[in-house]
């Protein structure tokens, strides 16, 4: 008997973990504060040299730009990891109601696919906390990653997967405790595809818990495939400018893109986010087959965001005729 | 002569609208007489061939055979208004007044069309059609056995056909009185189209294909060799447009200025608030509504809550904000219930707290600010506004404080209370000084002769908005200038919801029951229908910049 309620319950969970939306399919235009990477931590590192940007002036330019939202990634944060205080949090958040801006969501540093317990419980501390920023901020939900692969355990995806769960459950019924969402990102690291990302997510089986959908790092033959796969689940998004990783000469179809939007029916934000092609992660480099060491494009937000928002809000007024 | 005549009618005119006085309606906009009683001066014939003349104070419709419908139609155009008239019609002739009516050589070979009041007063025929009458009790009205009498119904004539048929309204089929003088009152404001036949509502129409055209009425073609007459008189009407007389619209710099303004549409709760009391509805299905009918975000007002003013679990208030993303709709701001005006200081303190607690259900639930009313003047303070303001502005600065501390903006509302106007309002904010105060701006709550001018002024200041149909409060038939608020808004510079509130007429508090009908509350129809006309306006004025 006890069992039987047990799976009632289980079954019905998992049922729900799919987002049913009420409405047709629509999407704000958000501005992922991971495209200035370079002037925001100048800032929030105090570095001297080179432009800096603080997140109030983020706002500001993305406000001007005609962004809807704005994601505001925690590393930028002055001090981060450190929590940062009231004042700081309030002044951001009435800065942007102020300009029209909603803050779709932020994000922090993990891994959760790293071996050692008490790593792992240090990151669910830190996202835990993030989470009562998060709260603050008035952001509905937090990204947080699964975590590279660690050395050795190349082929033991199902037992990452399952300490990785526990770690996510941990921040999912945190975040259920206070009222702000968590989604983890396809990075191309340890969830490479929708598959592996959904299951991982019918693993936690929280409805605080979904993806955020990263179109630009599933590594597979045809990401469009993947997208559309895990849009079920997705509680936000990071628009790339290519599905194929940040140095891909092969731009995003975003017609594509919006045209698998609508017909899953997502209602929320799609945050842009721009990436330099020779950035920090080293997966973007094996993903890609041009040799960069010759040219090294210089990489500015302040062209490369306009250019590709230009190009989003084209497709999404084809799309939606908004 | 003929410039006697016009003289004689000035003077009628005049009298007419000092003895009907405003009785018969809300707005303080003057009653003109269609029909000056001797001539058909201001309407002309622009179909058929029935014959119309004056006789004893009435205009008289009489059949011919072989002629199409025929209508005497005003020669200037009207959009919004309130009519009223009375009529008398033989027993088998139809007939029928057209409003926002028109002919267009390139439609039907220019052929009248457009709304029509039906006058449908055959006795002798049964009604034996489909769709069938039906009773108050709901049992169908056994074929052949009643006429159909659907006057006061609202039919388009020459166009879609029936709009508003009386199906399902027994009383107002019952209204009509065969044989005998009839009065109608149709009110045209907007989408909103609303007949009474004898006092009795027939039709409320929400409708948006056609907003203006000529007044017309009809004598409808016949097969009857037998003359049949109609009667029309004392046909009057308020003309309710918009930028009436009594708005400065000249006096107010509307060029489009360059600004970043931008915004976004939000629902206000407060219009469901019936369905949301009686628990047909609750916040989740608002939401869902909200997405549906395609908001960007939704005001959750305190009230509708379950056990306001009780605070709220987490539980409840994490479920709803997660399901308003899950949804795509953000939360523009919440509300509460308060009197800041209350010269009883215990009072004032325990709003204060109220709103305390409500800051933090803002912050769980991510609203970024939270309305509060200022209060109504209390009696015996009428002229203490200084007073007031002294002792509301520390109340204010305590819920501000607390905003700051815990992010949450508080605005207050404009609510025709302890805040009549821009001036009013920008004072307390001044006296409160708090970069986490400011205003509401609600667009039917100023009351000042115009209310665009208080809007523009009070712009530096608002935090959150309520758009309201009339910015002449909920009994005014003049509907909001929407070009003209969002033109204000735009200018300013203004980044941010504009969350729209629809009201039902009430009898406002302290006032006798106005000698004027109430028009029915129809929520499910005024939202989506207001959305849309807001929606329009907005992409009409950020067009360019986008």
């Amino acid at each position: 008997m006890l069992l039987l309620i047990f799976c009632g319950t289980t079954l019905f969970a998992q049922d729900k973990l799919e987002i049913v939306r009420a409405g047709k399919a629509e999407v704000k235009i958000s501005l992922n504060a991971y495209s200035f990477t370079k002037p925001l931590l100048n800032f929030a590192k105090g570095r001297a040299n080179g432009q800096t940007m603080t997140l109030f002036e983020m706002m500001d330019w993305a406000a001007e730009q005609g962004f809807d939202a704005v994601d505001l990634t925690a590393y930028f944060f002055p001090g981060y990891p450190v929590i940062p205080s009231d004042e700081y949090i309030n002044d951001l958040k009435r800065h942007a109601f102020q300009l029209g801006l909603d803050i779709s969501g932020t994000g922090v540093r993990n891994d959760f696919a790293n071996p050692d317990p008490e790593k792992r419980a240090a990151d669910v501390k830190h996202v835990k906390e993030w989470i009562d920023v998060a709260v603050k901020l008035g952001a509905p939900v937090i990204r947080v990653f699964s975590g590279p692969i660690p050395a050795g355990y190349e082929d033991k995806w199902d037992e990452i997967c399952k300490y990785m769960a526990a770690s996510l459950k941990e921040c999912a019924d945190y975040g259920k405790q206070r009222g702000v969402l968590v989604g983890v990102q396809n990075h191309g690291d340890f969830l490479k595809t929708a598959d592996q990302t959904i299951k991982l997510v019918k693993m936690v089986n929280s409805e605080w818990f979904g993806v955020i959908v990263d179109a630009g790092y599933f590594i597979t033959p045809n990401p469009y495939v993947d997208i559309e796969k895990v849009m079920p689940y997705a509680v936000n998004f990071q628009l790339k400018e290519s599905v194929f990783g940040a140095a891909s000469p092969i731009k995003s179809d975003l017609n594509r893109i919006m045209e698998i939007i609508k017909r899953t029916g997502y209602r929320g934000y799609l945050p842009l986010e721009t990436l330099s092609p020779l950035g920090g992660n080293k997966n973007k480099k094996q993903t890609t087959n041009t040799d960069l060491n010759n040219q090294k494009p210089l990489y500015d937000p302040y062209t490369a965001v306009p250019e590709f928002l230009k190009k989003v809000k084209e497709a999404q007024k084809q799309a939606f005729n908004k | 002569m003929k410039k006697q005549t016009r003289s004689l009618a000035g003077i009628s005119l005049l009298f007419l609208a000092s003895s009907i006085n405003i009785s018969l309606a809300q707005d303080p906009i003057k009653l003109e007489n269609l029909f000056d009683g001797k001539t058909l001066d201001g309407w002309q014939q622009v179909q058929g061939t029935a014959k119309y003349e004056v006789k004893d104070g009435m205009i008289v419709g009489t059949t011919v055979t072989d002629s199409p419908n025929s209508f005497l139609v005003t020669k200037k155009l009207y959009s919004d208004f309130i009519l009223e008239v009375d009529f008398k019609v033989d027993e088998g002739l139809n007939s029928g007044i057209q409003f926002r009516s028109t002919t267009d050589k390139n439609y039907k070979d220019g052929v009248v069309h457009g709304y029509q009041v039906e006058i449908d007063p055959a006795q002798k025929e049964m009604y034996t059609k489909d769709p069938k009458n039906y009773k108050d009790s709901g049992e169908v009205v056994p074929p052949g056995t009643e006429p159909r009498c659907w006057t006061g119904g609202i039919y388009d004539e020459k166009r879609r056909g029936w709009l508003n048929d009386l199906t399902h309204n027994e009383a107002a089929r019952k209204a009509f009185k065969p044989g005998e003088w009839n009065h109608f009152r149709i009110e045209a404001t907007g989408y909103r189209m609303y007949t009474w036949i004898n006092g009795v509502l027939a039709s409320a129409l929400f409708d948006d294909m056609t907003p203006s055209g000529f007044i017309g009425l009809q004598v409808h073609a016949t097969k009857e060799t037998k003359p049949m007459k109609v009667y029309w008189k004392n046909i009057v009407i308020q003309n309710l447009e918009n930028n009436s007389a009594l708005l400065d619209k000249p006096n107010q710099d509307l060029t489009k200025k360059p600004t970043n303004s931008a915004v976004k549409t939000s629902l206000n709760a407060f219009s469901f608030s019936k369905k949301l009391n009686s628990n047909e509805m609750s916040l989740t299905d608002l939401i869902d509504y909200a997405a549906t009918h395609g908001f960007d975000a939704m005001d959750l007002t305190g009230y509708y809550f379950p056990d306001y003013p009780a605070i709220p679990s987490d539980e409840y208030i994490n479920n709803l904000k997660r399901h308003a993303f899950k949804m795509g709709i953000d939360i523009s701001g919440t509300g509460v219930r308060n009197n800041f005006a209350d010269p009883d200081p215990a009072k004032r303190a325990a709003d204060v707290k109220h709103v305390k607690e409500w800051i933090d259900v803002a912050v769980k639930l991510g609203a970024p600010v939270v309305r509060v009313f200022a209060g109504p003047i209390p009696i015996g303070y009428e002229n203490k506004w200084e007073e007031i303001c002294n002792y509301m502005a520390v109340s204010l600065k305590e819920c501000a404080d607390y905003g700051k501390l815990r992010g949450v903006l508080v605005g207050v509302q404009n609510h025709g209370d302890f805040l009549k106007t821009a001036n009013e309002t920008i004072k307390l904010i001044k006296k409160v000084d708090s970069d986490w105060l400011g205003a509401i701006v609600d667009v039917g709550y100023f009351i000042t002769p115009d209310p665009y001018l208080e809007i523009e002024k009070i712009m530096p200041y608002a935090v959150n908005y309520q758009v309201k149909e009339s910015p002449f409060g909920v009994l005014s038939r003049v509907r909001t200038d929407m070009p003209r608020l969002l033109r204000i808004i735009s200018n300013s510079g203004y980044r941010g919801y504009l969350p729209i509130e629809t009201l039902g007429d009430k009898v406002l508090k302290g006032q006798p029951k106005p000698a004027f009908p109430f028009r029915p509350y129809d929520a499910d129809k005024m939202v989506p229908a207001l959305l849309k006309e807001l929606k329009a306006a907005i992409a009409n004025e950020y067009k360019a910049s986008n």
